[in-house]
Parts: structure tokens; C-alpha cells; sequence
């Protein structure tokens, strides 16, 4: 069974269709990184997944209820997390608080001891430790993306949303993240990446999506996407910058 | 039956000055993302202005108009330049922004009441006095309110759709960061959203001084009156908030038939809940409602 | 004299529990309210009816008081709250002139614009309460309690959950946290908080009427809040202590009677507007400058998307 099923999904602007039809089945445990250019909608179907737009059609299933239609936050605590590509910390909370308040149930008077433990294991796992009581707001850049990570790790999750998480990190932080990455998918979790940088994609993933203009042009493994020559035109062509504008 | 169409008829002109008011609130709103809680201090100030005018300073009507239409723009501008611009420079939350506004709210009343005092005014005009059109009584006062509102909210919708600067504040309606791709600040544009919500509501005040009379609560009132109005006909459609004022005129005359008139507000407020409950994005929003 | 600044006491006390209780809502969970007063007022009519006609056990009266209030408070944040955290202000200003009006015409329960009367000494588990100063030390009591729990509540994961929605609400709700369900309890339990002042106020002047419960007062729990400092536990103390102590420094100036109270209340506005425009973390904020700290941008809320 399929860790996460698009079916036929479908979601217009206006007049303005992002995603005409989108069909995709992630596998159980593997790393699937979503890739495309600029404006081909891969943001746009991480918000469709988790909630925050509603699809005009289609179905995405999980664990065999169908998402459609659900909050946000539902969603989350069916299993599903997603981190944002402008990172959304919490700015005015350490680093510690920014972790716990993640995993910890909001309607609650005492903080458990055992919250406390899981979240400095997390921020340990992800090397941030020693900034356990820095204000977010205060981090550095690859900093603000680890903790990014680790907000969303600390919560009792199957499959993960990353969206660029990597983008921007120099060589050593790169590392880690691949590691980080590595540890995820070796725990049983399955992954679902946007990124564009193609070396990371190389990196790390176990299938590749194409996507285009709100179609999945092709599903396959690295080494089969990688030696089609119109996908690789396709993307460089078209692609005019590596970063795609915000389009969530 | 006559008793109550009677209402119906006093609701329509109370309902079209509203509908001026919620225009202009729901314009500086969708335009500037300006909680304008001091939108009803505007009309208050240009009412006393034309009281000052009529009856103490014993101006003309033509020159005590045109007193309340500066008095309501220059505060609105004023406000905008002095106060809101310097806080949306520094990206203030929508809650700092609306505590100021608050703020003003009570610096402009309470100005009122020391130059003023607390108790009522009234202005005596002929306009106020009524006329029988078979059974129902009018006066001029209800068929100018009707009028005016006509006309300024037509000439607006001519301005919004006919001219540069209308269409600039259309597209600042839509996103406001649209406004940097025609190559002008903001700030300019700010200010004429400012002068147009700020003059819509001096015809208000004028024709509220004539029928109801003048006290200083009156601003906090149409605050009320003009965010309801514009929630009521969906936040960000000026015709809906037009609409919207309108409805709650006729439905505070029309429901006080078998109450105290002191429930006035209540009914307002009564009407604004059932929005909120059943009908969340107005008659004619956009999809207001939390992801 | 004694007597004097035992009431003044008390009134301090009343104000201080109003404004960080209207603290929770304003400066944790967003969401502006212009009817704290009538939950104040709710809490003060729940404890007279009780004192009047069934026991004079302030326990017993403040926890029907807290019981009604944070229903009423309930009832109206479910249906406004589930739009958005702006039609708050609207709604709540709606409500206070209703509540305004139902304090006054409905006699049968109310007594109406006379208010009800008589309302016996406050006994406390056996302790007659008599003097002014036995109130002081029971608004004291009281005081401390309810900042106490406030202290517990936004340090608790409850309060990081609020605080996390006022940084980031996207963020928050992909986290799994239920904005709604959230705001809802902070809604309610800030109105349950304002009745134990209701119960104070009920007791200390042995009777109740509409006059004490108007948007003016509304108004003025708003701007303890916001001048002091909105989101932080020093604030609303220190706008509450301004506030509260504020006419008597203007009795030292000449003027007219009539015109104290518009002066006033001019100040009050006249704060909150430069306050916001140069200073939004408020008053309580000040000390702030004397540690080696990043100053903290534009608090005040930070919900704007």
C-alpha cells in the first residue's frame, strides 16, 4: 500500500488552473523528491495535501481516509507534517521552546518531564544543543533551517512535507542535513522533498517526481529521470533561477 | 401595517447614511489594511464642525458644508500621514495599528467634550421639517439622506472604474503590494483612500446633525454602524458594504417596532452575530473565513 | 484615612485582576475585546443573587460568578471567533452595548437601572468580613491567586501554544494546534478571571447597578492593558496602577469638575496613541532598556500575515 495517494487532483485560481491533474503514489520508507521549474506547482500541492487549499477535485489518501477537506491541523495529527520554505519560526521563543511547544498537547497546565527529554534528544539529533535557550529570531540562517526540521521531527509523524529544506545550507551543513535525512528514512519514514538543487536530488533520492506546469511528467528512480534528456531540457530551459518564487 | 412602513421608510434614509459610512470604512480597509476604528470620530468632528458653523459662526449652509467635508478629510489624511504610515513603515501588527486607532477614537471624543460638552445639540433647519404623502410622513432631511447617498456612492463607483487613480485603488484592493509594480509608493495612494473614505462620511454627519442631533457618543456609534455595515456586505466589496449599511438602517427601524428604541444597537449587533454565524464571508465577500 | 486607602486598595486590586485577565485575551491569544466589563458586571450580578438569596459564602458566590461569566464569555467567543480574530473588536462592542442594555431593563433579574441592593457582608470559610481593610486583604488574596494562575497558564504548554499562534498561526496549525479550541479557552477562561473581580466589587459595596459596568469602563480595562504593555504579566499591573492612580495626580491641577473626566481620558487616549506609534510594547517595557538585551521589535500581537 502506497505511503500516500494523489489521485486526479485538480486546483484552480480564478481562471487560473496551477494543477490541472495530479496523480502520484509515494512508496512506504523511500525519499521521493519533487522536482520541476519555477511555477510548476509543487508548493501549491504540498498546501493541497496538508490542507491549507482545498482541492476542486481529486482525492489524496492516506492511511485509507481520504485528506480532502480536512484542516490543516487535522492532518497533521493524522501522521502528515510539512515544513515551509520561509521557515515560519516562532520568532520570539528559544530554541527549546520552539521544539516542545510542537509535540506538547496545547490543553495542558504542567510541561512533562518526558516532553522536555524527547525535545533536547531532538535538538541534539539535529545539532542544536547549545542553543537551546537562543531566541529563534536570533539564529543563523542554516540554524533557522535545522530548527525548522527539528520542530517538525519532534512530533510524532510518518510522512514528512520538506519543502527546500536544504536550500541555501554551505557544504558541512549540507552534510548534516543529508545525514539528518538518511537517519529519517532508516527509522521507517517516508519523505517527500522539494528541491532544486539537482545534486541534492541526486544525493539522497530514491524516486524522483517530474512535474510541469501542474502534471507529473514522470515518476521513476534518479538514475532513469536523470538519463532522460527532454526532462533535463525541460528543466534547465525553463528554469531561469533556481528558487522558485513563493506560490503558496 | 401603516406603522410600520412608516419605519421601513425612516430605515432606508437612516440605512443610506450608514452605507456611506461603511463605504468609506470598507474602502480605507481594503485598500490601506487599516482597521479604521476612528472612522466615526471623522463624521463626529465634521458634524460639530458644520454645528459651529450654522449656529454659532451663523455661516451659510453652502460654506458650513464645505467646513465639514475639509474638518472630515483633514482628519482622515492627517491620520493617515501621522499615524498609521509611520506604523506600517515599522510593520506594526494589526493589533498595534487598530490600539492606535482606538486611541484616536477617544483623543477625538473627549476633545469634542471639553470644547463641546456632553449634551446634546441640535441644528434647526427647514430641511428637518416633514410633509404627509398620504398616510406616510416625510421630510426633506430622509429624501436628501436617500439622495446623497445615491449619488456619492454612484460617483464613486464611476471614479473607481473610470479613472487612473480609481483603478490603482482597485488593484491596492486586490494586493497592496501590486501598487510598487505601477511605480508609485504607496503612501500617496494611501492618503487619496484616506481623503475619499473621510469625505464620504461628511454628508453623514451633516444629515444626522439636522434629524437626530449632535453628541459626542455619536462617533463611537457609527464606528459600530460603518464595520458592522461593511462585515455585513462581505469585507473588501465596497457595494456590498453599501448594502450592508443600508440593511442595518432598515432593520434597526423596522425592529425597534414593538421595542424601546434604547434596543437600536442591539438589533445592529443582533444581525451582525446571524452574519457571523450563518453567513461568515457577507452578502457579497470574498471567502473571509480561516483556511 | 485608613479606611480611604483601603478602598483605593481594593479598587487597585479590582482593576489589576480586570486587566491581566483581559491580558490573556489581548496580549496572548490576539484577539481584542471592548466588553471586558461585562463579564466584570456578569460576575458581580452572579455573585449578588447568589449573597441575596442563597449563602454569603464569597467561595461559593465567586465560583457561580466564574461559572456564569466564563459561559456567557463562551457563548459569544464560539460563533465570533470561528471567523476571524478582527470581527472580535466589533462584535465585543456590540455586546457590551446589549449587555448594557440587559443590565438595565431586565428588572426581574437585575433590578434594573436601582441595581440590587443590600447585598450582605462576604464570609470567608467562618471569617465575617466587615472593616475595609479585611476586604484589602481579601482582594489581596484573590489577586494574587488569579496572577499566580495566570503566571502558570502562559508559561504552561497552553500559554506556548498561544504564544506560538501569535508568532506564526500558519506554523502553529501546521503543527497540529487547534487556533480555534485555543482562542475559545483563552476567551473563556479570561471571563471567568473578571468575575472574581465582579464578586470583589460585589461584596466590598454591598450592592450592583449598571453604572459600573459601561464601555466606558470597557474601554478603560482596554487602555490598562495596551498602555501598560500587552502580552507580558508587568503590564497590565502597571497599566492598572497608572490608571487607577492617574486622578488622583490630576486633583493637584486647578480645573473645572466638569472637565476631569474628558482630561482624563484624553490622556488615556493621547497614550495609547503615541504609545503605539513609538513605543508598542508598552509602558511596562521601559525596564527592559536597562538589561543588555535585543530590544524586541513591534510586539503587541504579531499576527499580521
Amino acid at each position: 500500500m502506497a505511503a500516500l495517494d494523489i489521485h486526479g487532483l485538480r486546483k484552480a485560481f480564478g481562471g487560473n488552473v496551477i494543477i490541472p491533474d495530479v496523480t502520484l503514489a509515494l512508496e512506504p520508507g523511500l525519499i521521493t523528491s519533487l522536482v520541476g521549474p519555477n511555477g510548476a506547482g509543487k508548493t501549491t500541492l504540498f498546501n493541497l495535501i496538508t490542507g491549507f487549499l482545498r482541492p476542486d477535485a481529486g482525492s489524496v489518501h492516506y492511511k485509507g481516509s481520504d485528506l480532502v477537506g480536512l484542516s490543516p491541523q487535522r492532518v497533521t495529527r493524522l501522521g502528515i507534517a510539512r515544513s515551509f520554505q520561509d521557515l515560519r519560526l516562532f520568532n520570539e521563543m528559544t530554541v527549546f521552546e520552539n521544539v516542545l511547544v510542537a509535540q506538547e498537547s496545547s490543553f495542558r497546565l504542567w510541561t512533562r518531564a518526558a516532553a522536555c527529554r524527547h525535545t533536547d534528544a531532538v535538538l541534539e539529533r539535529v545539532g542544536l544543543a547549545d542553543k537551546r535557550d537562543t531566541r529563534a529570531m536570533d539564529l543563523s540562517y542554516a540554524e533557522r533551517k535545522f530548527l525548522n526540521l527539528a520542530r517538525i521531527m519532534a512530533l510524532d509523524i510518518d510522512l514528512f512535507l520538506l519543502d527546500e529544506p536544504a536550500s541555501g545550507l554551505d557544504g558541512p551543513s549540507r552534510t548534516t542535513f543529508h545525514t539528518l535525512l538518511q537517519s529519517l528514512k532508516d527509522e521507517g519514514h517516508t519523505v517527500l522533498l522539494i528541491e532544486h538543487n539537482l545534486d541534492i536530488v541526486r544525493e539522497v533520492s530514491d524516486r524522483i517526481a517530474f512535474l510541469n506546469k501542474g502534471e507529473v511528467m514522470a515518476f521513476d528512480t534518479p538514475e532513469r529521470i536523470f538519463a532522460n534528456e527532454r526532462l533535463t531540457d525541460l528543466y534547465f530551459g525553463t528554469a531561469g533561477r533556481p528558487a522558485e518564487a513563493a506560490s503558496c | 401595517m401603516i406603522v410600520l412602513f412608516q419605519m421601513f421608510v425612516e430605515g432606508v434614509a437612516a440605512g443610506s447614511l450608514y452605507a456611506l459610512a461603511a463605504v468609506g470604512f470598507a474602502l480605507i480597509y481594503a485598500t490601506t489594511r487599516t482597521f479604521h476604528f476612528a472612522h466615526g470620530a471623522t463624521m463626529m468632528l465634521a458634524a460639530y464642525a458644520f454645528y459651529q458653523a450654522v449656529t454659532v459662526w451663523q455661516w451659510p449652509a453652502v460654506f458650513a458644508v464645505a467646513l465639514a467635508v475639509a474638518v472630515a478629510v483633514a482628519f482622515g489624511v492627517g491620520v493617515e500621514r501621522l499615524v498609521y504610515q509611520p506604523m506600517r513603515r515599522t510593520d506594526a501588527s494589526f493589533l498595534t495599528i487598530f490600539a492606535a486607532s482606538f486611541g484616536l477614537l477617544i483623543v477625538a471624543t473627549n476633545v469634542v467634550v471639553l470644547l463641546f460638552g456632553n449634551s446634546f445639540y441640535s441644528v434647526d433647519s427647514t430641511l428637518s421639517r416633514g410633509f404627509l404623502v398620504g398616510p406616510l410622513y416625510l421630510s426633506w432631511v430622509n429624501l436628501l439622506s436617500v439622495a446623497v447617498a445615491l449619488v456619492s456612492i454612484t460617483a464613486l463607483q464611476w471614479f473607481m472604474r473610470r479613472t487612473r487613480t480609481g483603478v490603482i485603488l482597485r488593484a491596492m484592493m486586490d494586493d497592496a503590494a501590486l501598487v510598487g509594480v505601477f511605480g508609485l509608493g504607496d503612501r500617496r495612494y494611501g492618503m487619496i483612500a484616506f481623503a475619499i473614505g473621510s469625505a464620504l462620511v461628511a454628508p453623514a454627519a451633516i444629515l444626522t446633525s439636522l434629524n437626530a442631533g449632535l453628541q459626542p457618543s455619536m462617533g463611537a456609534l457609527l464606528t459600530l454602524l460603518a464595520i458592522a455595515g461593511a462585515i455585513v456586505g462581505g469585507i473588501g466589496n465596497l457595494w456590498g458594504a453599501a448594502l450592508g449599511g443600508l440593511l442595518l438602517g432598515i432593520a434597526e427601524n423596522v425592529g425597534v417596532w414593538q421595542l424601546s428604541s434604547t434596543w437600536k444597537p442591539a438589533i445592529t449587533f443582533g444581525v451582525l452575530l446571524i452574519f457571523l454565524m450563518f453567513k461568515p464571508d457577507g452578502l457579497l465577500g470574498a471567502a473571509t473565513r480561516r483556511s | 484615612m485608613i479606611a480611604y486607602i483601603a478602598n483605593l486598595g481594593v479598587l487597585l486590586g479590582i482593576a489589576v485582576i480586570l486587566a491581566s485577565s483581559l491580558n490573556l485575551m489581548v496580549g496572548y491569544a490576539g484577539i481584542f475585546s471592548v466588553a471586558h466589563a461585562v463579564f466584570y458586571g456578569v460576575g458581580a450580578y452572579a455573585a449578588a443573587k447568589i449573597a441575596l438569596g442563597v449563602t454569603d459564602s464569597f467561595l461559593l458566590a465567586t465560583a457561580v460568578a466564574m461559572f456564569v461569566s466564563g459561559a456567557v464569555s463562551f457563548l459569544l467567543a464560539v460563533p465570533v471567533l470561528r471567523v476571524r480574530e478582527e470581527y472580535f473588536v466589533v462584535a465585543s462592542i456590540g455586546f457590551q452595548v446589549v449587555a448594557s442594555t440587559i443590565f438595565t431593563s431586565w428588572h426581574a433579574v437585575t433590578g434594573g437601572m436601582g441595581g440590587l441592593a443590600g447585598i450582605p457582608p462576604a464570609r470567608v470559610l467562618g471569617w465575617q468580613l466587615t472593616s475595609p481593610v479585611e476586604y484589602l486583604i481579601l482582594t489581596a488574596v484573590c489577586m494574587v491567586l488569579v496572577l499566580a494562575f495566570i503566571a502558570v497558564l502562559v508559561k504552561s504548554p497552553f500559554g506556548r501554544a498561544l504564544k506560538a499562534f501569535r508568532d506564526d498561526e500558519v506554523a502553529a496549525t501546521a503543527l497540529g494546534k487547534d487556533p480555534l479550541a485555543l482562542r475559545v479557552a483563552a476567551t473563556t477562561i479570561s471571563g471567568a478571571l473578571a468575575a472574581v473581580a465582579g464578586s470583589i466589587y460585589a461584596f466590598h459595596v454591598s450592592f450592583v447597578n449598571p453604572e459600573s459596568f459601561t464601555l466606558d469602563y470597557s474601554v478603560m480595562i482596554l487602555a490598562m492593558v495596551i498602555i501598560g504593555g500587552a502580552g507580558s504579566l508587568a503590564g497590565p499591573i502597571v497599566g492598572a496602577v497608572f490608571i487607577t492612580a492617574f486622578p488622583a495626580l490630576l486633583n493637584f491641577i486647578e480645573m473645572p469638575s466638569r472637565y476631569v473626566g474628558p482630561v482624563e481620558q484624553l490622556i488615556y487616549g493621547a497614550s495609547i496613541v503615541l504609545l503605539m506609534v513609538f513605543w508598542p510594547n508598552g509602558l511596562a517595557s521601559i525596564w527592559r532598556l536597562l538589561r543588555p538585551r535585543r530590544p524586541v521589535q513591534a510586539a503587541g500581537g504579531g499576527t499580521e500575515r
